[in-house]
């Protein structure tokens, strides 16, 4: 039985990850929100975004995509699609 | 789960607000008292990371030394990228009270920042080196067919490189960690490769071999990250993309565990180990209630699973308590009935003997605890509390934040592996004094109910018969020495903290008097029980003459027996032969070392001025050794010239 998952679902539930991973409790995500627009997004949080997302949506992402994800609609197209899969 | 802290209570619902609120306290000491108990929890990544830069915020003004932690300075020294694990290892300090500083190079560069006396690392002084080495930066050499000797030579040729830097980096007086490897388990050949010495795993294996026998030989500290991996289980330990992505050489999900038994070490190093464990006995000892289950329908022994679960846990006691634990019961029980067991259970493993204090009553267990602490003369936070009651650790945990409270699990077959994970117990070093402790701990009860009944304090310690023994710091006595100097916090007069390393350099030193002083009794052997160190002071102009004692501390099992007294007539002796002309002591405050503030004025010294003594509380005193005599005591000493080099 595949399992799916809303747009807005993976939104309201990688929201709160972003807040405590970035100290920052008032950031609005977007599509197109990179690192460049997120402090502390740095490559070492990218790991923790990663691996809390693995954790969170019960996931794993492969090497070239740890590598691929660069902003939040990328992240939010590869939940739904790993999660549709698993 | 695997690989997490299970032995830490989850954080409640409203730990996020918990820490919003402390962190916005400016007052650094206060905010940091009021974030530690935040740190006690089972925390994912981002409340780590979250709680992490909440305490570092304002550490640099302090420059890091705040009342009531231990500070360290640690360099991790890797081969791959462990920059991702300074949140993790910084914070599982802080949850043993050690504002640690993290020191990681660029990864790879470790032998040119030894060598190099103008690096990064040798401008950080480093109290702690540890070496972290993955598989690939010592890999498998020759071929799949060489020979047993020719791999031998090869391993050999490579401890040899490694020994090299332990001893540019002990030379320092910086002390050694190094992590073996973790031996991948991918197959060549498959179930032969472990005895085929071609093969990595085979190559592994005897370098993990060597690396441990040479570590032991060399006083450097292992790091068993092989057998951490096993236990998680290497599959779940490796996370293959992000070592081909980022070169982190295990899965993040570990890094808390990691970062754990890393710390566990350093406090270790620091000598701040859990000395008693305290034990629940309904449910946690044996299966049900004695008092309204009965001898005959408590579960205990062979024959059910639960029965033999605690069986397999009071055989483990019994390891911890031959390693020096001191075990003590605090049991809500009528006393006869709590002793039923150990008297006439024939399947218990524990006796009521291994158990240095047994309280059972039924008044309420934060003070019987604070009994049992004062007792033992330990501090609280000495101590681990296990109690499969979820109430009872919780007001345990309510009233001692500084005492350890494991969550033990529902089902007693895991009570082992509780205890065990959560490394409470750690040492970096063995010793016969250890395995001496709890018979030391019940002598000394012994004494002091003795004393209770004999009027006359100066015939109870003639009756006690006490020699002492002083000799120079030694190698044999060497980690018994680092461990005193470290762990002592009542009876220590400057809390000056020395490694390992440290006090090897200082009885290599000409220039200093070393004093370790042993104590035996008519009830036993009390072992290595104080220290002194004295150094010619450097302060003034005619410095030479006066000997600075830079230490000065003692077992508090061994207060009120004048060996206080007999220290300061040998030290006073051995000081004047030595040309000084006058002994200078200082005394710096702690929060708990208020017992010796008077020790120099009882002991005779003159307090210099107030105006020449610094702040915070310190006080300098002066005893001129021309017209010191000696002070009677009931102590035969004995005094050992040679030190015993090992």
């Amino acid at each position: 039985m595949p399992r799916t998952i809303e747009r807005d679902e993976v939104y309201r539930q990688l929201t709160p990850i972003f807040h405590a991973l970035f100290g920052n409790p008032s950031l609005q995500l977007s599509d197109a929100m990179t690192a460049k627009d997120v402090a502390r997004w740095d490559s070492l949080n990218h790991i923790n975004l990663i691996i809390t997302v693995e954790k969170k949506f019960g996931i794993r992402f492969t090497t070239a995509e740890v590598t691929r994800l660069q902003n939040v609609g990328q992240f939010v197209d590869a939940v739904i699609q790993k999660v549709g899969s698993s | 789960m695997m690989g997490s802290l299970d032995w830490l209570p989850k954080p409640p619902e409203n730990w996020q607000e918990q820490l919003d609120a402390s962190g916005r306290v400016s007052e650094p000491a206060t905010r940091l008292e009021r974030l530690w108990p935040l740190s006690r929890y089972r925390l994912d990544v981002p409340q780590t990371l979250s709680l992490h830069r909440n305490f570092r915020a304002g550490l640099e003004q302090t420059g890091h030394a705040i009342g009531g932690f231990t500070t360290l300075r640690a360099a991790i020294l890797a081969s791959s990228t462990v920059e991702h694990l300074i949140p993790f290892i910084e914070l599982a300090a802080f949850r043993r009270r050690i504002i640690l500083e993290v020191y990681t190079g660029v990864y790879g560069q470790y032998r040119q920042e030894i060598i190099n006396p103008g690096s990064e690392l040798h401008r950080f002084r480093p109290d702690v080196v540890t070496f972290a080495l993955d598989a690939a930066a010592v890999p498998p050499q020759g071929n799949l067919l060489v020979s047993p000797e020719e791999l031998n030579e090869m391993i050999q040729a490579q401890i040899g490189e490694l020994s090299v830097l332990w001893e540019a980096v002990s030379r320092k007086g910086w002390t050694v960690i190094q992590q073996n490897i973790v031996v991948p388990t991918r197959a060549v050949l498959g179930h032969l490769d472990a005895g085929v010495p071609g093969t990595p795993r085979y190559w592994y294996n005897a370098l993990n071999d060597a690396l441990a026998a040479a570590a032991k030989n060399h006083g450097t500290l292992l790091f068993d990250v092989d057998g951490l991996a096993s236990q998680v289980g290497k599959d779940q330990w490796l996370n293959e993309p992000l070592w081909h992505h980022a070169k982190q050489s295990f899965s993040p999900d570990c890094a808390p565990l990691y970062a754990d038994h890393l710390t566990r070490l350093l406090a270790g190093v620091r000598g701040l180990s859990k000395k008693c464990l305290v034990l629940d006995l309904d449910n946690t000892l044996w299966g049900g209630v004695i008092g309204d289950d009965g001898l005959e329908n408590i579960e205990i022994g062979q024959g059910t699973g639960v029965g033999e679960a605690y069986v397999a846990f009071q055989s483990y006691l019994r390891l911890l308590k031959a390693r020096g634990v001191v075990l003590a019961v605090c049991s809500k029980n009528e006393e006869h009935n709590a002793r039923l067991p150990f008297e006439k259970h024939p399947d218990m493993v524990l006796r009521l003997d291994d158990f240095v204090v047994f309280v059972a009553n039924w008044q309420d267990k934060i003070s019987n605890l604070k009994k049992i602490a004062e007792e033992l003369r330990l501090g609280l936070d000495s101590f681990v509390f296990f109690d499969d009651h979820p109430v009872e650790r919780h007001l345990i945990r309510q009233a001692y934040p500084m005492v350890e409270v494991p969550e033990v699990p529902e089902d007693p077959a895991l009570y082992v592996a509780c205890l065990s994970d959560a490394g409470y117990f750690e040492t970096v070093s063995f010793t016969h004094d250890d395995t001496q402790r709890s018979a030391q701990y019940a002598a000394n009860r012994k004494r002091r109910v003795s004393s209770g009944v004999t009027p006359d304090p100066q015939s109870f310690l003639k009756d006690l018969n006490m020699k002492m023994t002083v000799s120079p710091f030694d190698g044999v006595s060497r980690s018994r020495t680092a461990q005193l100097i470290n762990k002592s916090n009542q009876f220590n007069l400057t809390t000056r903290r020395y490694t390992e390393k440290q006090v090897e350099l200082m009885q290599r030193d000409p220039q200093m008097l070393t004093f370790q002083i042993r104590l035996e009794d008519a009830y036993g052997d009390n072992g290595l029980i104080s220290v002194v160190i004295l150094r010619p002071f450097t302060g003034s102009a005619d410095s030479r003459r006066i000997g600075l004692i830079d230490t000065w501390l003692m077992s508090c099992r061994v207060l009120g027996r004048q060996v206080e007294q007999e220290v300061l007539n040998v030290v006073a002796e051995q000081a004047r032969r030595r040309g000084f002309e006058s002994l200078r002591g200082e005394y710096i405050p702690t929060e708990k070392n208020g017992l010796v503030r008077d020790h120099y004025a009882n002991l005779g010294f003159i307090q210099e001025s107030a105006d020449s003594s610094p702040q915070n509380g310190k006080t300098i005193w002066q005893l001129p050794l021309a017209d010191f005599k000696p002070f009677p005591t009931m102590i035969q000493s004995r005094i050992l010239e040679e030190a015993q080099n090992a």
